[in-house]
């Protein structure tokens, strides 16, 4: 059911158990970042729910395995909040500035597109000032709408046009 | 993936996205007060996904539990790394309740598990949730009433080994 996508330094595939360590540091890290208190039980409603997306709509987050372990996660979802699907891309800390998260997304571009079809509108949500998303969302060729999203009024809505 | 129990009533089956709509209702409502509950549906998004997630990461987890008309709550086993051991629980939303229904899934769901090789099974339940308690009595379990770490709200109730529930 989940499918297992490769790109030149990457494999992008379903997560495991073994993930689990690594995911709930990203969320301490992030956590720590946004000044919040972390809470491994929610860590883990997230960690479950994103690959639990799949069973409800057959598509979702992928881990990105670049041979080490996870480094991060790519997917499309489409959680009922959101008025479209959404393509997402994480890198944790200490695989960042190599450029997977605009190699995994291009390659879940081109999956999801399939998977979706050319009709389906496909963005990202991404919160105005975040450069370092607006720059991957810019080099996979998406466009920022300039309107906010109905769901949060700090995240622009970019779309996919390809 | 996720297998099918039936039971007299009941089957307890696969979460569908139609299932949504009275998870995130029951569990935003004051009948969820003694559980870990979601802020908000968003939330509740996530925690209806992660039934699912659990299944596919654990090969066990939460049934919805269907009695015909749709999902009239959720029963199973689950064991986040957050829980010292793997727990069973149950829901029952309120206007499914007083129907035996909780007894039933809980039997079926226990059965499953101690069908696989497994024995050691528990069920917290919170202080003063009189309906759960009576539940985990004619269950068969038993509680030394300590709160727990990870739910102070609420003791462990210890299931019977499989050898004693047959017996």
């Amino acid at each position: 059911m989940i499918p297992t996508l490769t790109t030149p330094r990457l494999t992008l595939r379903a997560q495991t158990m073994a993930d689990w360590p690594s995911y709930r540091d990203f969320y301490r890290e992030q956590a720590a970042a946004d000044g919040e208190d972390f809470d491994p039980r929610r860590a883990w409603t997230l960690f479950a729910s994103d690959i639990g997306h799949w069973a409800l709509h057959g598509f979702g987050w992928l881990i990105l395995d670049d041979g080490t372990g996870a480094v991060g996660a790519c997917g499309i979802h489409h959680p009922p909040q959101h008025a479209d699907v959404e393509i997402g891309w994480n890198t944790f800390a200490a695989a960042r500035g190599k450029g997977y998260a605009p190699e995994a997304a291009t390659r879940v571009l081109e999956w999801g597109r399939g998977l979706i079809g050319g009709d389906t509108r496909l963005v990202s949500y991404i919160t105005r000032g975040n450069a370092a998303s607006e720059a991957v969302a810019r080099k996979i060729g998406a466009a920022d709408t300039g309107t906010a999203s109905d769901h949060s009024a700090t995240c622009n809505v970019w779309e996919h046009l390809s | 993936m996720i297998p099918t129990l039936a039971t007299t009533r009941l089957t307890l089956r696969a979460p569908a996205l139609a299932d949504f709509d009275g998870y995130a209702r029951f569990y935003l409502s004051d009948a969820a007060r003694t559980l870990d509950t979601p802020a908000d549906r968003r939330a509740a998004w996530r925690y209806f996904t992660a039934i699912a997630g659990h299944w596919i990461l654990r090969d066990f987890g939460w049934w919805m539990v269907d009695d015909g008309t749709g999902a009239v709550g959720f029963c199973g086993v689950h064991y986040p790394p957050t829980h010292p051991e793997p727990e069973l629980g149950w829901v029952i939303y309120p206007s499914a309740q007083r129907r035996g229904y909780a007894l039933e899934a809980a039997t079926a769901a226990r059965a499953w598990w101690h069908e696989r090789g497994n024995r050691r099974l528990s069920s917290n339940i919170a202080f003063g949730n009189d309906a759960s308690i009576a539940l985990a009595r004619r269950m068969g379990c038993t509680t030394d009433g300590a709160p727990l770490a990870h739910y102070p709200k609420g003791s462990a109730w210890i299931h019977p080994a499989p050898a004693e529930v047959a017996a």
